[in-house]
């Protein structure tokens, strides 16, 4: 028998995945234009370029002028698919090996350095406060808070039920706020890849070999 | 007078409501997936501020890529997130009644060229050009369309093309032309062949290039006769432009796209070319088809693809020495970083010009110079278009560059007035004109071979 906090917080895993579904289902049942005009480039080069090449730091002019915000939001995602990986280790996880507590802490800590370090810039920074709401605090405070207890649980080496309180309330808010980017975003990356790699903007060898066709 | 005022109230609330009621159906029939999934990805982190022409000469918010798709985007949360429904504040979620028509109208049609420069700069992966011409249809059907844009396209509509030219005109023009381009090239035989039935290549034109700009039509007459192409004009359907594409109107978009296509499976043509024109490329080549529903059955080219075609083909010989000035490369942004032509007009400056210099950044990463996203129509927002430009005139100026090719009429229209505005000192051409300079004609190639054959004797 699973203690309550761990329960709960498979419950509320179950619902995130469920309401994720079902939203990728809404979506998937929305009218959807096909593209007629003939194929310049692939549209699958440009799926993988979205997921390789574009995200490197200096593919896009805007990650490489904003470098180290760049950077930051990459160690910010890595670590919460971290913090994700240890919650479902939790279940097995009799006691936590020396070299995880040493690397995952690391790991974690940059984390939470990268994010919070976002939070203060979009609170500071008038031009990215205009775009804000309440939800773009609240969601990146939500991660932090993640990121934190995962690190504690990770230093005691177990997990306690705060750790899987604070995951329910990440599972249950994943789905309803800007949270459930995580699911849009890659979504939106395979959009725009397929799309611009169709008409031979985005390839992986450049576009002289689209040019052609 | 109190009451009459009274009633101008009641109706202007009327209206209003009214609008909203219409805005709130027209999004949700809107409504696709791309666009779901677009609404639902943005994080707001602002990285796609300085790839903005806009933001970048005034530095407000409100010219923000993110800010200004916001608006449809809050539209969306407020009637299909959750929360929207809710708690709207929390997650910026604003209903119909929240919107002004105005602002919207603002950002979307006089504060964006549709370029795309934010989207390929976007962490994230989001089209925002699509989002903007998806405001922009909802607009359109609200009949907001910006007077100088509509009217542009009703002309397309009801006459055949923008700038109402009649088939007599045209005529009139091409003959003269046609007489020009004889001269020119000291050969009776020169034509400007007009509707002719089974021509390998049916050619369109800008309405510009007869009303203001005839040497581009010679220039390209001259390389068609120079490649012995097979081609021809149809004196009815020559209108290659459709902003109906910019004013977010489909229904318009299809007609006018819809005569062009007819027109070239009525002259069997298996090449419809399309002129320097980025935007018409654009809805031609890659919108037209999902407008109309149907594959085509002929091929939709830039005119570049083909002159590019034909000097590799060895159907045209170019003496680059004549261009010894620098010369520079604009790309438009319909053309380039959403029509995918990016090297062939790189390919033929280097064998039309000697001394070719890159902007940068180029290709997908340019600058709009501004004058796209039918803005050259409207009039009111002038001002800040060339404002916008600032980025493009300081490329141009770092280059060096005294010429600067623009194979597109509508950026040529707005780098003419950049140039006038910061004084950049250039000259601006199409690349079919400078290709037509740097032609050697198929004489002076007869000519040039006898000499060196004696020569070599």
């Amino acid at each position: 028998m699973l203690p309550l906090s761990q329960a709960l917080s498979l419950g509320a895993l179950l619902f995130c995945i469920i309401a994720l579904l079902y939203m990728l289902l809404q979506v998937r049942h929305l009218p959807h234009q096909r593209d007629l005009a003939t194929p310049r480039g692939r549209w699958w080069e440009g799926i993988v370029y979205a997921f390789t090449k574009a995200l490197l730091p200096w593919s896009k002019e805007s990650s490489t002028r904003h470098l180290v915000s760049y950077l930051a939001g990459v160690v910010f995602h890595l670590s919460t698919f971290f913090a994700l990986f240890l919650f479902f280790l939790s279940f097995w996880l009799k006691s936590v090996p020396a070299s995880l507590k040493l690397w995952g802490s690391l790991g974690l800590w940059s984390g939470l350095l990268c994010g919070f370090g976002l939070l203060l810039k979009r609170i500071f920074t008038p031009h990215l406060r205009s775009l804000s709401y309440p939800d773009d605090y609240f969601s990146n405070a939500l991660v932090e808070a993640f990121l934190l207890v995962s690190w504690i649980s990770l230093r005691e080496g177990e997990f306690p039920p705060y750790f899987y309180f604070i995951a329910v309330i990440f599972f249950l808010y994943l789905p309803l706020g800007k949270l459930r980017h995580a699911l849009f975003c890659l979504y939106a990356r395979a959009v725009w890849g397929s799309f611009f790699g169709r008409r031979g903007v985005l390839s992986l060898w450049g576009a002289k070999r689209t040019e052609g066709r | 007078m109190g009451g009459k005022e009274d009633r101008g109230e009641v109706a202007r609330f009327m209206e209003a409501l009214a609008n909203q009621r219409l805005t709130l159906e027209r999004l949700r029939k809107r409504i696709t997936r791309r666009l779901a999934i677009l609404v639902n990805s943005c994080v707001h982190c602002g990285l796609c501020s300085d790839s903005c022409h806009y933001y970048l000469a005034e530095n407000s918010n409100r010219f923000i890529p993110a800010f200004r798709t916001d608006r449809l985007s809050s539209l969306f949360r407020r009637y299909h997130t959750w929360l929207g429904r809710r708690i709207p504040f929390w997650v910026g979620a604003k209903g119909v009644e929240e919107l002004s028509i105005k602002e919207l109208t603002d950002a979307v049609f006089g504060e964006c060229s549709m370029c795309g420069r934010c989207a390929i700069n976007c962490s994230v992966g989001l089209d925002i050009g699509f989002l903007i011409r998806e405001a922009r249809k909802i607009l359109a059907e609200l009949d907001q369309v910006p007077g100088g844009l509509q009217s542009t396209v009703d002309k397309a509509v009801t006459t055949g093309n923008n700038m109402a030219i009649t088939e007599e005109e045209l005529i009139g023009t091409l003959q003269w032309l046609e007489e020009e381009l004889q001269q020119e090239v000291a050969d009776r035989r020169a034509k400007i062949p007009l509707n002719k039935v089974g021509a390998r290549v049916l050619y369109t034109l800008n309405p510009r290039e007869p009303k203001f700009f005839p040497l581009s039509i010679i220039a390209i007459a001259k390389i068609f006769y120079a490649a012995d192409e097979d081609w021809t004009i149809s004196s009815t359907n020559f209108d290659a432009t459709n902003y109906a594409y910019y004013s977010g109107d489909d229904q318009a978009a299809r007609t006018i796209a819809g005569r062009l296509v007819e027109e070239t499976e009525r002259l069997g043509a298996r090449i419809l070319a399309v002129t320097e024109c980025g935007h018409a490329y654009r809805s031609l080549r890659w919108e037209a088809p999902n407008w109309l529903g149907k594959r085509f059955d002929f091929q939709v080219k830039s005119i570049l693809e083909l002159i590019a075609d034909y000097i590799r083909q060895g159907r045209i010989r170019l003496d680059s020495s004549i261009h010894s000035a620098p010369v520079t490369l604009h790309d438009p942004c319909n053309l380039v970083r959403y029509g995918g032509v990016m090297e062939v007009q790189r390919y033929i400056l280097r064998k039309a010009v000697s001394n070719f210099v890159e902007m940068h950044p180029n290709r997908e990463r340019n600058y709009c110079c501004g004058g796209g996203g039918g803005l050259l129509s409207m009039s009111e927002y002038a001002e800040l278009r060339l404002k916008a430009g600032k980025a493009k005139a300081e490329q141009i100026r770092r280059t060096g560059a005294k010429v600067v090719a623009a194979p597109c009429h509508n950026c040529i229209d707005q780098l003419m007035e950049l140039n006038k505005k910061y004084k950049l000192g250039i000259e601006t051409k199409t690349i079919g004109e400078i290709v037509a300079d740097a032609l050697i004609l198929p004489s002076r190639r007869v000519n040039s071979a006898i000499e060196s054959a004696s020569k070599k004797g």
